[in-house]
C-alpha cells in the first residue's frame, strides 16, 4: 500500500529535477525546472490565483453553509429535515462534468439566470456569468456545501441545549445567544468544514478547466496542461508544489482546530 | 471514451507468445494488437467495418480498439514508450498532424512498408511521410465557424478572428498553436518568428469569450451564440451543421489550414502484429473504403483514386481543389516548439484574459 | 405578607399526559420554598412554567405581582439554576458569571464589582479565571449560583442543583445554600426529591404526587402532622398500616387491626370504614419505656437492624396482624434485644396519625 503510493510520488520527485526543451526530455540533473518555478513572476500569480479562489469558494460555502447546517439543527420535523439533507448532498450524486455543463447551461448569456436579470430589468445586457473566476466559484462552492454543511450540523448537535436555555434565562435574546454561545461553541465545526473545502478547492481541476474559460490559471490546470505537452519536469515541479501548499494549508487548519476546540 | 482492459498484461502476454515467430502467411496472421480510433462524429464506421470483416478472414487474430482522442492518447503512449518500449500502448490506427510530428522527436512511428501496403502508392506525394512513418489518409481544411444568426454575412479573413471589433466574440481549443502560427504569417512573421503572433493575440485577448477544451465546448457556444466565432475543422463543422445546427464554415480568402490525418504504426510491434497493422492500413486504403471514410466523416480523402460520393465531387470543400489551395503549416516545427509556445501563450494571452 | 410566586389553578399538559393538575399555591418574599416530590411529579415542570421555559395550558401564574402569561424568561424577574449547571465551557468562571451582566449592558466597573461579589459570595475567588473544564463539580455548582445570583433576580430558580455531588459534598453545600439565601435575601424556590434535603433548608415545602400538591406546610408540620398517606410514606420513615375504623367521635377514634383495638387521637376528619395509619419509627418505645406508654401492646421481634447511631426492630404484634419497625438511639454501649424476645411496646394515641379510606 506504501509502495502504491510512496512509488508515483518518488518517480514524481525524480522527474521534478529533468529539463525539458524543444520538445524533448533531458534526463540531466538540474535545479533550471525549479528556480524557472519559484522566481518567474507567471508561475507567483498562478500560485496567487489558486490560493485566491480556494479561500474565495471557501469563504462563500461557509457563508452559505453555515445558514444552512443551523437550519438543518432548527428543524422540527424529521420528514422536513430529511428533504434538506438530501438536497443539500445532492451535489455529491452527479458526476462533475454532468454538474459543470449544468452550470453552464444555468450562467450563459441565454440561460435563465439572464434571463431573469434582463426580465426584471435589473441589467441592460446579459453578465458574464461563466467561464471565468464567478462560473467556477459558484460551482465549487455548489458541490463543497455538503462537506461545510455536515461538519457544522454535527458540532451543533453535539451542543448541550440546556445552555441555549441558560443564556436566555440569563437574558439574551436569541441572536446575543448565538453570537456568544451557539456559534463560538460550534467553532470546531466550522474550522473542519474550511479545512475541507479548501483542500479540495486547492485541487479542483475539472471545474476550471470547464467553466473558467481559460481566464482561472490555477496550478493543478498547469500540471495537467504541461501533462499534455509531455514537458513532465515542470508537471512534476508544479505537483509537488501544490503537494506542499496542501500540507500546509492541512497543517494550518489542524492548528486552527486545536485552537477553537480549546476555547 | 471507451478504454479497453488488461491492456499492459494482456500485450505482454502476447508479445511472449509470438517472440521470434516467424511471420505467417496473409491467410494464417495470427496476432493481438491494438488499434486507436477516433471517438465520434462517424470516424468510428468505416475501421469498425474493415476490423471486423478481418477478423472474420483471419480468426487467429485479435484486435483491440481503443476509442478515444490523440490529445489524451498521445501522452499516454509517450509514457509507455518510455517505461515499456516492447509493449506500445496501442500498435497502429489515426493520428492527427500534431501527433504525428510530435511523435518523431520521441521515435515512435514504425516504417510502413510499400511492399506490404500496396495501396499507399495511391496517397498524394506530399503527405507520405519520409521513411514511411506514417501515411496521410484524410484531411481536414481548418475554416473559421460561425454562427449565421449573428453574422449575416459570414467572417472572411483569418484576420476577423483578432480584430478589435470583436470582443467576446470568437471561441477556440486551449490552446491552438495554429492560431499563433497564421497570427504570426498574416502579421510579418512565420513559425520560426512567432513574436508578431504572439502581439496581436496579446492585444487583443479580449476577443476570446472562452478557451475551452472540448469539441462539445466549442459546439455548444458557437450554436448558442455566445461566441459568433472559432477556428475549426472543416469536417467536424458539416456534421454539425447537417445536425441542424446555426453553424457555417468559413473559408478565410487566406486560405483554410491544412489538418492532415495519418495512419501510423507503432515501433514496439512485433513482426506479426505489424503484418496484421499494415493488412489493415492497406485496407483501409483502398477507393472504397477511404472514399467512404471521407463520406462519412465529410473529411478530404488524400488517397488519389479515392472513390468519391456525388456530393464529394461537386462540394469543393470536400475535394482535393481545397487540399492543394490550403496553407501548410511546418508542423514538424510546431511541434517542437509546442511546449515553449503554451508557456508564452500563458504567459502572454491567457494572462491578458484574466 | 408579600407574595414572590403565585400559582392560581394552573394545569399543564404534554399530549395525554397531565404532568400539572390544577395546583395553586404561593411562595412568601424572602423565603426559601422546596417543591418535593418523586420522579414524574410535576416539580420540574412547576419551576420551568416560573422561569418561563414552559407556558401554563390554564390558570395564572404572577410573579412579584405582576401576570406572567406570554412573558419571555429572559424578561421574567427569575433565574435558574440548571440541574447539570449548563456552565458555558468556553468561557471562564468569571466570563460566565458576568455573562448575565453583559447582556443587560452593565457598565464595566460596576459589572466587575459585582461579579467579585458573586463569586465572594459562593467563595470561589481564587477561581474566577478557571474554565467549567478545570473545575470540580461543586465548584462548578457555586458558579452557577453566582452567575444567577449575580443578576439580583427577585427570584432563584433552582433545579435539582445538588443531584450529581456526593453525599458530604451535598451535605456541604446544602447549609452554603442556606447560609447564602439568608444573607442574600431573595426568594428560592427549590426543585428535589430527597426529602432530607428539603427539610434541611426549606421555610415551607410543597409535596407533590401525581401532578398534586398533597400538602404546603413547614418542614416540621410536615413531619410530624403529614396530611395524606403519601406524605406520611415518603417523609421520613414510618409504618404504614392498614386498619378498620370503628367509629369516630369528635377528635378521637376507635380503630382495629386483626385481634388488636386501640384509639388513636387528635384525628383530623375520619370516618368509619377502612383506614390507614402511619406511626413512625421512633415514637413506638420498647422494654421499660414501654411500660409507661399509654397505649400497650405484646412484641415479638423478628429482627435487629443495627446502624450504627440507631437500632431496628421488626416487631410483630403478639395480637394481631400488624408488624412495625421501632427505632431507638442506640446510646453507647446499651444492651440489644435479640430475636426471638418477647418484649412491651407502646405509643401515645396521637402519636399514629390516621387516615380514611382504602
Amino acid at each position: 500500500m506504501t509502495y502504491a503510493f510512496a512509488a508515483p510520488l518518488i518517480t514524481f520527485f525524480e522527474y521534478s529535477f529533468y529539463r525539458f526543451r524543444r520538445g524533448r526530455l533531458e534526463q540531466v540533473f538540474t535545479l533550471d525546472t525549479y528556480s524557472r518555478f519559484l522566481f518567474d513572476s507567471y508561475y507567483h500569480v498562478v500560485i496567487y490565483d489558486t490560493l485566491r479562489m480556494a479561500t474565495i469558494v471557501t469563504l462563500l460555502s461557509l457563508a452559505i453553509g453555515y445558514p444552512l447546517a443551523y437550519a438543518l439543527y432548527r428543524i422540527n420535523r424529521p420528514a422536513i429535515q430529511r428533504w434538506l439533507a438530501l438536497l443539500i448532498f445532492s451535489p455529491i450524486l452527479v458526476s462533475v462534468v454532468v454538474r459543470s455543463y449544468g452550470w453552464i447551461v444555468l450562467l450563459s448569456d441565454q440561460g435563465p439566470v439572464n434571463w431573469l436579470l434582463l426580465r426584471f430589468g435589473v441589467l441592460a445586457e446579459p453578465a458574464t456569468l461563466v467561464f471565468n473566476l464567478f462560473g467556477v466559484v459558484i460551482s465549487l462552492t455548489h458541490v463543497f456545501l455538503p462537506f461545510v454543511v455536515f461538519p457544522i450540523f454535527s458540532s451543533l448537535t453535539r451542543l448541550d441545549p440546556a445552555l441555549k436555555e441558560a443564556a436566555e434565562d440569563l437574558g439574551a435574546n436569541w441572536w446575543t445567544t448565538f453570537r456568544r454561545v451557539t456559534f463560538p461553541l460550534s467553532l470546531p465545526g466550522v474550522v473542519a468544514g474550511a479545512q475541507i473545502a479548501f483542500t479540495l478547492a486547492l485541487g479542483a481541476f475539472v471545474t476550471p478547466a470547464m467553466l473558467g474559460g481559460g481566464r482561472v490559471l490555477v496550478l493543478p490546470l498547469q500540471v495537467y496542461n504541461a501533462t499534455t505537452d509531455i514537458n513532465w519536469p515542470v508537471a512534476a515541479v508544479g505537483g509537488m508544489a501544490l503537494l506542499v501548499i496542501s500540507m500546509v494549508a492541512v497543517a494550518a487548519f489542524n492548528r486552527l482546530l486545536k485552537y477553537s476546540e480549546a476555547r | 471514451m471507451k478504454i479497453v482492459s488488461r491492456l499492459f498484461t494482456a500485450a505482454v502476454a502476447g508479445a511472449a507468445l509470438l517472440a521470434g515467430s516467424i511471420v505467417a502467411s496473409a491467410q494464417d496472421r495470427d496476432a493481438k494488437i491494438t488499434f486507436f480510433i477516433w471517438a465520434g462524429s462517424n470516424q468510428g464506421v468505416v475501421p469498425m467495418e474493415v476490423i471486423k470483416a478481418y477478423k472474420e478472414k483471419n480468426p487467429k487474430v485479435q484486435i483491440e480498439v481503443l476509442e478515444s482522442n490523440n490529445a489524451i492518447t498521445f501522452p499516454k503512449m509517450v509514457a509507455a514508450k518510455r517505461t515499456t518500449p516492447d509493449n506500445p500502448l496501442v500498435n497502429c490506427g489515426f493520428f492527427n498532424v500534431d501527433s504525428i510530428t510530435k511523435g518523431d522527436v520521441e521515435d515512435i512511428w514504425a516504417k510502413i512498408d510499400p511492399a506490404k501496403t500496396p495501396n499507399m502508392a495511391n496517397v498524394l506525394k506530399e503527405f507520405v511521410r519520409p521513411e514511411g512513418r506514417g501515411v496521410g489518409y484524410m484531411m481536414s481544411a481548418i475554416g473559421i465557424l460561425y454562427n449565421k444568426n449573428a453574422m449575416k454575412e459570414p467572417p472572411t479573413s483569418w484576420t476577423d478572428l483578432w480584430n478589435p471589433a470583436n470582443r467576446g466574440r470568437v471561441t477556440m481549443f486551449d490552446y491552438d498553436a495554429r492560431m499563433v502560427a497564421i497570427a504570426a504569417r498574416l502579421n510579418g512573421g512565420s513559425e520560426k518568428n512567432p513574436d508578431p503572433g504572439f502581439k496581436i493575440w496579446s492585444d487583443n485577448a479580449k476577443n476570446f469569450r472562452a478557451l475551452v477544451d472540448s469539441n462539445d465546448a466549442v459546439k455548444n457556444l458557437v450554436s448558442s451564440g455566445d461566441a459568433w466565432m472559432a477556428p475549426w475543422f472543416s469536417a467536424i463543422a458539416k456534421v454539425w451543421i447537417e445536425e441542424g445546427a446555426p453553424l457555417g464554415l468559413a473559408i478565410p480568402k487566406e486560405g483554410a489550414i491544412a489538418f492532415p490525418l495519418y495512419l501510423a504504426m507503432v515501433n514496439g510491434s512485433t513482426p506479426a502484429q505489424q503484418a496484421v497493422c499494415q493488412d489493415l492500413i492497406n485496407e483501409l486504403l483502398t477507393p472504397e473504403n477511404s472514399g467512404r471514410y471521407g463520406t462519412l466523416t465529410k473529411g478530404i480523402p488524400l488517397v488519389t483514386n479515392a472513390k468519391l460520393s456525388e456530393e464529394q465531387a461537386k462540394d469543393p470543400m470536400l475535394n482535393l481543389s481545397i487540399a492543394s489551395h490550403s496553407i501548410l503549416l511546418d508542423y514538424n516545427y510546431i511541434g517542437e516548439v509546442a511546449s515553449d509556445w503554451r508557456e508564452r501563450w500563458d504567459r502572454e494571452v491567457k494572462f491578458k484574459l484574466r | 405578607m408579600e407574595l414572590d410566586v403565585e400559582f392560581v389553578g394552573v394545569t399543564k399538559s404534554f399530549g395525554d399526559f397531565v404532568a400539572v393538575d390544577n395546583i395553586s399555591f404561593s411562595v412568601a418574599k424572602g423565603s426559601f420554598f422546596s417543591l418535593l416530590g418523586p420522579s414524574g411529579c410535576g416539580k420540574s415542570t412547576t419551576l420551568r412554567m416560573t422561569s418561563g421555559f414552559e407556558h401554563p395550558d390554564s390558570g395564572q401564574l404572577r410573579i412579584a405581582g405582576q401576570e406572567m402569561a406570554g412573558v419571555a424568561p429572559y424578561r421574567r424577574p427569575t433565574n435558574m439554576v440548571f440541574q447539570r449547571w449548563a456552565l458555558f465551557p468556553h468561557m471562564t468562571a468569571a466570563e460566565n458569571v458576568a455573562f448575565g451582566l453583559e447582556v443587560e449592558r452593565t457598565p464595566r466597573r460596576e459589572m466587575r464589582e459585582r461579579v467579585a461579589q458573586a463569586l465572594a459570595l459562593v467563595g470561589l475567588s481564587e477561581f474566577s479565571h478557571r474554565k467549567p473544564g478545570q473545575l470540580s463539580g461543586g465548584q462548578m455548582q457555586r458558579v452557577a449560583l453566582a452567575r444567577a445570583l449575580v443578576k439580583r433576580p427577585k427570584v432563584l430558580l433552582l433545579d435539582e442543583p445538588l443531584g450529581a455531588l456526593d453525599l458530604k459534598l451535598r451535605t456541604q453545600m446544602q447549609l452554603e445554600l442556606k447560609r447564602i439565601q439568608r444573607e442574600v435575601g431573595t426568594t428560592f424556590i427549590y426543585v428535589t426529591h430527597d426529602q432530607g434535603e428539603a427539610m434541611t433548608m426549606s421555610d415551607h415545602i410543597a409535596v407533590m404526587n401525581k401532578g398534586r400538591i398533597e400538602q404546603i406546610d413547614t418542614p416540621q408540620t410536615i413531619y410530624d402532622r403529614p396530611a395524606t398517606r403519601f406524605v406520611a410514606g415518603f417523609i421520613g420513615n414510618a409504618n404504614i398500616a392498614p386498619l378498620e375504623i370503628e367509629s369516630v367521635a369528635g377528635r378521637e377514634a376507635k380503630v382495629r387491626s386483626g385481634g388488636l383495638s386501640f384509639v388513636i387521637s387528635d384525628v383530623d376528619g375520619a370516618t368509619p370504614g377502612k383506614g390507614h395509619m402511619a406511626l413512625r419509627y421512633e415514637r413506638i418505645r420498647l422494654g421499660a419505656a414501654a411500660a409507661q406508654a399509654p397505649l400497650r401492646f405484646k412484641a415479638d421481634v423478628r429482627d435487629v437492624i443495627f446502624a450504627g447511631s440507631v437500632v431496628q426492630y421488626v416487631l410483630a404484634l403478639a395480637d394481631g396482624p400488624l408488624e412495625l419497625l421501632a427505632e431507638q438511639s442506640h446510646e453507647g454501649g446499651g444492651a440489644l434485644l435479640s430475636r426471638g424476645d418477647r418484649v412491651d411496646v407502646g405509643w401515645e394515641p396521637n402519636a399514629p396519625r390516621l387516615f380514611a379510606g382504602g
